[in-house]
């Protein structure tokens, strides 16, 4: 067939699936429709995990089976969320950059004074690139808690909008903090979140302003239902939605362990999806 | 299963395809859907197609958004095509009995292809079988060769030629048809 008719040809080809298209569903009212099942997204996540693609795909079944723990924070708060045997605090000024960390509470032993080091050493040989300034707004993490990839390497986790504000977030072997604060005001959310098998999470600390609260644990018992837990400080309030695993007639645990964490500072706001992979441990997937 | 893997064999690469996840999973999975019938196997589909966007990762422009959807559309077609026919063992599509082959030389659409004619031919591609229109869009629009055609439809080398003769065949009885011509 001559070019131009081949031309021609394509072209009708691709306006009649295109007009096609237009009658299916826009993504919202489908997301609406079906939410992926947790098999899916972990054959996705075990997909693109054998793939070596970090900063995976997906929001995984953020209401979905599995637990998802959400934390709204409105204007400013500090909070750690850890298993409570291996947590570590790290203050909320500039002591970051020192990739100096402090232990908060909790056994010490070799074991945890080695994750300790690794995550201030990775911390530490990341902190170049782990932030970037663009229009004001900070953004960046370090990677460093893939179990099987120690090397953390740095990687935008997402673009964070707003007006004088920043936002920043680091992933090390340990855990991941995020920063949102104003210009120059030290207001910050931060959050720790470890990379332990988590059976139970503890609030440690949250402060707002000036107030603040202190250990608010909360025990996962595996269950059908979800529980969500609001402290009000205030005029600000943290929210967690816990959303249990279901135990299976053979012992086992459906879907995959996740967490959402909200950081929400009004105008600016911003989200990180973990999942628990299969050896117990939280590896960054997505944040938007 | 490696063989996929070792595809993506470069940052750029491995974001393409998490970015093409990311913006077509819903697209591919409704399309999956309207094949099957139920929504779990529809995410088979998805995640068997991905497997196989892959392989053919360098193929796709996304700039292009009409030709990705449409190579995308067909891969998941006929991977939930696939699915179907595994669940009701036995095949469902069997068009391709090797009997009238022709070669790729042979066109048999020259004639009934024009500027003025492009409304009819709109009009029939619309109503064309997606069997064949899949065909068209793979060896056409996204240049694939017989075997890879062949892989995505999962149907031979050989066969994809039968099916893309028949498809001519089918377009060009069509456009006669709708265009008035006589023969």
């Amino acid at each position: 067939m001559s070019a131009d008719k081949n031309e021609l040809l394509k072209k009708a080809l691709l306006e009649a699936r295109e007009k096609e298209f237009e009658n299916i569903p826009a993504e919202d009212e489908l997301k609406e429709e079906h939410i992926f099942s947790m098999d899916f997204e972990k054959k996705m996540h075990d997909l693109t995990k054998k793939n070596k693609i970090s900063g995976t795909i997906s929001r995984l079944g953020r209401y979905a089976a599995g637990f998802a723990i959400v934390c709204v924070l409105t204007g400013a708060a500090f909070m750690i969320i850890n298993r409570g045997d291996l947590s570590f605090k790290k203050a909320a000024d500039s002591s970051m950059a020192e990739g100096s960390y402090e232990i908060a509470e909790g056994i010490v032993n070799e074991e945890v004074q080695a994750d300790e080091n690794k995550a201030a050493s990775s911390s530490n040989e990341n902190k170049e690139a782990t932030y970037s300034k663009d229009d004001n707004i900070y953004y960046g993490a370090n990677i460093g808690n893939e179990a099987e990839n120690a090397d953390a390497q740095a990687e935008q986790l997402g673009d964070i909008t707003g007006e004088e504000k920043y936002a920043a977030c680091t992933l090390t072997t340990d855990g991941m903090e995020c920063y949102i604060y104003e210009e120059e005001d030290r207001d910050v959310i931060e959050v720790l979140f470890d990379n332990g098998d988590i059976t139970s999470a503890q609030v440690k600390s949250a402060t707002i302003g000036t107030v603040s609260i202190d250990m608010i644990e909360v025990v996962y018992n595996y269950g059908d239902e979800s529980e969500d837990y609001d402290i009000v400080v205030g005029d600000n309030s943290i929210k967690y939605y816990l959303v249990k695993q279901r135990q299976l007639p053979d012992g086992g645990f459906s879907g995959i362990p996740t967490a959402l964490i909200t950081l929400d500072a009004g105008d600016i706001s911003y989200r990180l999806l973990f999942v628990r992979n299969d050896e117990g441990k939280f590896v960054y997937n997505e944040s938007w | 299963m490696l063989l996929c893997f070792a595809m993506l064999d470069s940052d750029d690469e491995r974001n393409k395809f998490v970015r093409l996840y990311n913006q077509y999973r819903y697209f591919m999975w409704y399309i999956a859907k309207g094949v099957l019938g139920d929504e779990y196997l529809a995410e088979d589909a998805v995640h068997e197609a991905f497997l196989t966007v892959t392989h053919y990762i360098n193929k796709i422009n996304e700039e292009e958004v009409g030709r990705t959807k449409s190579f995308l559309a067909a891969v998941v077609k006929s991977r939930a095509i696939d699915i179907l026919r595994k669940k009701n063992r036995a095949e469902i599509i069997s068009i391709d009995e090797v009997g009238d082959y022709l070669s790729d030389n042979d066109d048999i659409l020259e004639e009934y292809i024009s500027e003025e004619n492009y409304q009819a031919l709109l009009k029939c591609i619309s109503k064309l079988d997606d069997t064949y229109r899949e065909v068209f869009e793979l060896k056409y629009l996204h240049g694939l060769s017989d075997s890879e055609a062949g892989e995505i439809l999962g149907i031979s080398a050989k066969n994809v030629n039968v099916r893309m003769y028949r498809a001519r065949k089918k377009l060009q009885e069509m456009l006669k048809k709708e265009a008035g011509y006589v023969s």
